[in-house]
């Protein structure tokens, strides 16, 4: 082979391996930055562990949650585990409910709804477990309606979530809702 | 000179297609784990914490934060049945019967995923407000003007989005989400 032909396939597979590192960073630090900046621009509408609703007729909240189902009413709170837990009142609809929690990279690391509960009341206490070895969040219920869950996620973001059936049911969920509550504790 | 253009051509060829490449994989290209069943798609790994990198990469982008399968299943449509891009001129006719699901919730986004202001303030419709024929069987008009019946007007909206969220998917069919019978997006006409 002439020594020119060496010379394109040597700069032919070091463009490739340089599209390989482009593609590899670009698909794994997409979540760590994307998300993460996400989820910091609630820092706007909503300090740690205050819950904050998104209301019905905000049709700009793309920011905070993206492709924003009308059919469902929405709080969140924010929540950094590095000190101490977070303590969560959860007071739902007699409805579909789901309470999310994410981590800052969108990791829905803990999910409940209320076919799984089996009640419209609930505590939830979300402690630090990104220091053990679990493979996923691990969720003990230590008395009625209470449940402890370890998180894998130190800091990120609770999402609670209330079907709107019916558009005149809507400022009664989202008062339902807002009668939840998240606190260090 | 030579060596500098040769320089130049590697940061380009290299940048280029490792940028071309990530956003097609992240756009479902293929080899992604995507369901596909007609002109929807889903990402049935969407939110678990097992994902893969091209999953969490694609919500990532979209600035979704969703609610794992168990929970509800996402599926999403650019296009009508016939592959033609959803268009806020056109006016379509969305037919679907029961799913198999709790629930379900059908709604229309303009690009970037954001709720298109219309007058009637609609959106969408879901599996308890939606009008059904006496077969249980629907029909959804998603049109820039009034339509009889389920009307969503598509406003000024270039680039429509439908997404169809399944609540609770019967267990009969979780491990075959591609087999769900899901409603067609037929384009009657454009503006």
């Amino acid at each position: 082979m002439q020594l020119k032909n060496w010379h394109w396939l040597y700069w032919g597979t070091a463009s490739l391996m340089l599209a390989v590192i482009v593609h590899l960073a670009i698909v794994l630090f997409l979540p760590v930055v994307k998300t993460a900046r996400q989820i910091s621009t609630i820092e706007i509408t909503g300090d740690i562990a205050q819950l904050a609703q998104i209301a019905f007729s905000d049709h700009q909240s793309a920011p905070i949650v993206s492709f924003r189902n009308p059919d469902i009413s929405y709080a969140f709170c924010r929540f950094d585990l590095s000190e101490r837990p977070l303590k969560i009142s959860a007071r739902f609809p007699r409805t579909f409910w789901s309470i999310g929690v994410y981590s800052d990279t969108g990791d829905n690391v803990y999910s409940l709804n209320d076919r799984q509960a089996g009640i419209h009341e609930i505590e939830l206490i979300l402690v630090d477990g990104s220091r053990g070895d679990e493979d996923a969040a691990e969720a003990v219920t230590t008395a009625e309606n209470t449940i402890v869950v370890s998180s894998l996620a130190r800091t990120g973001i609770v999402i609670f979530r209330a079907l709107i059936a019916e558009r005149s049911e809507a400022q009664n969920v989202a008062q339902r809702l807002a009668a939840s509550s998240c606190e260090m504790s | 000179m030579r060596r500098l253009l040769t320089i130049l051509a590697f940061l380009v060829t290299g940048v280029g297609l490792g940028f071309l490449s990530a956003a097609a994989m992240i756009n479902g290209g293929p080899g992604t784990p995507i369901i596909a069943s007609g002109p929807w798609v889903a990402w049935p790994k969407a939110g678990s914490v097992q994902a893969d990198p091209y999953t969490k990469a694609h919500f990532a982008m979209t600035g979704e934060l969703p609610l794992t399968a168990s929970e509800v299943v996402i599926f999403h449509s650019e296009t009508d049945d016939d592959a033609n891009g959803l268009s806020g001129d056109c006016t379509y006719r969305i037919s679907g019967r029961q799913l198999p699901a709790r629930l379900w919730t059908l709604t229309v986004y303009a690009s970037g995923g954001k709720l298109i202001d219309n007058p009637a303030d609609r959106h969408s419709f879901n599996s308890r407000n939606v009008l059904r024929n006496s077969d249980g069987s629907f029909q959804i008009a998603v049109a820039p003007e009034p339509q009889p019946g389920n009307w969503i007007p598509t406003g000024n909206a270039n680039r429509l989005t439908v997404l169809l969220r399944l609540f609770n998917v019967d267990s009969t069919v979780s491990n075959r989400l591609g087999e769900i019978p899901l409603p067609g997006i037929e384009r009657l006409r454009c503006s």
